[in-house]
């Protein structure tokens, strides 16, 4: 590495003690922490709400939603546990995909043919998980397993499908759909363990 | 119930809730357990980081400027508080909410018709508000180091002032747990271990300057956990 380069993992540990500082001055109720707080994170995390949601509309209301939640409990991010962008991106994932259910059952009752309209083949942004040895080892492991457990843990993680929506969209019986998560599930454990 | 396939897995329920595939009663259930189930919570909090590569690897997307101003109106639209005549009849609060605390806490209980076992605390502590009712109820529950904090009558405070809730260390040393909230419940952790006899006192700060070390004036509450 040349001379006055930052080493990207020094740089980023550092990024995570300053974000960490940060939520924790948020659980005190320190809007100037929550507004530096935003600064740093909010295009990661309006990235991630987008890829789930597609349409812009939904996902502004949705960001503002995922960082209402990040304000209000601060108190339960656990250093320990997480570092602070798992635990905030975690948060807007989750919006995304209450969002994205509760959307998909208007749809539903309206127009069931428009269920799925959303499950494009990019559902799984495996080429970018290449940039960090996290998403290497993710990736590696993500290849050893069987194209249609992969296929079915991507809808799911970034869909929020049922096993049942699982089963519709693949045109399985929803206990293969289900075997195909659990050995996924169980296959990717061993694989990405230490 | 009745296994779908002789050869499929046991489902692991950590994995499943993280991937989204747990819904309905199977999720509530989980989720219901998950509350006090450290080992669960860390399970949930180990798959998170096996998928964490799959979020961190979507491009950052800038949102629109409008977005952080949204949030903002938002947060000061739920932070109004703007009583301040009750404010004046701080020092009354202070001198009947001492006193009462212990004394109205099972009445609190049933009057409030908060359900022990819905509540599942087995230490509280009723704060009373500048009424000398009861502004909040703090438990805790088994040996977790959370407060679990319910809002019931809170004191009305000035909109920039807030309610700061301290605890005395063995040492007597004061350290700051949190804010109380306006509304709702809230869980918060304990920076430094709960003891039966922990005390926890409350102090009226400015939001603007919160103190980390001591009160910037007079508690107005102070108490400890009673067993129920």
């Amino acid at each position: 590495m040349a001379v006055g380069e930052i080493d990207p993992k020094i740089a980023n540990a550092a990024r995570n003690e300053q974000l960490k500082a940060l939520l924790a001055a948020c659980t005190l109720k320190d809007r100037k922490a929550f507004a530096q707080l935003y600064e740093m994170t909010s295009s990661k995390l309006y990235g991630v709400i987008l890829r789930i949601l597609v349409r812009d509309t939904w996902a502004q209301d949705c960001l503002q939603e995922a960082y209402i939640k990040i304000w209000n409990s601060a108190d339960s991010y656990r250093p320990y546990l997480a570092a602070p962008t798992t635990w905030m991106a975690t948060i807007a994932r989750n919006q995304a995909l209450d969002l994205l259910r509760r959307r998909r059952r208007e749809v539903q009752m309206a127009e069931p043919e428009k269920l799925l309209e959303a499950s494009d083949s990019k559902t799984m942004p495996l080429e970018r998980l290449q940039q960090s040895d996290e998403g290497r080892r993710l990736n590696d492991c993500l290849e050893q397993i069987k194209s249609q457990q992969r296929q079915v843990i991507a809808l799911a993680y970034f869909k929020g499908l049922t096993h049942e929506e699982l089963a519709s969209q693949t045109g399985t019986p929803l206990g293969t759909a289900k075997t195909w998560i659990r050995r996924g599930l169980e296959q990717l454990k061993r694989c990405l363990e230490p | 119930m009745t296994q779908q396939n002789q050869k499929s897995p046991a489902p692991d329920l950590a994995g499943e809730y993280v991937l989204g595939t747990l819904q309905g009663e199977r999720q509530a259930d989980f989720e219901h357990r998950l509350k006090e189930d450290t080992a669960l919570q860390a399970e949930v909090s180990a798959w998170e980081q096996r998928f964490a590569p799959m979020l961190e690897a979507i491009e950052p997307v800038k949102p629109p400027v409008d977005a952080w101003r949204n949030i903002e109106q938002r947060l000061d639209s739920s932070s109004q508080r703007d009583k301040a005549g009750i404010w004046s009849s701080l020092g009354f609060w202070r001198n009947l909410g001492m006193v009462m605390a212990s004394l109205v806490m099972v009445l609190t209980l049933t009057l409030f018709g908060i359900d022990r076992a819905d509540f599942e605390m087995d230490r509280v502590l009723v704060v009373m508000n500048d009424q000398s009712q009861a502004g909040w109820i703090i438990g805790t529950a088994g040996s977790g180091g959370q407060l679990h904090v319910k809002a019931v009558a809170p004191t009305q405070v000035p909109k920039d002032k807030v309610c700061q809730l301290w605890m005395e260390t063995n040492d007597g040393r004061l350290v700051s747990v949190g804010i109380l909230p306006e509304r709702g419940a809230e869980r918060m952790n304990v920076p430094v271990s709960l003891r039966s006899d922990s005390r926890f006192k409350i102090s009226i700060e400015p939001v603007a300057e919160l103190p980390a070390t001591k009160p910037s004036g007079e508690f107005v509450f102070e108490g400890g956990l009673a067993s129920i």
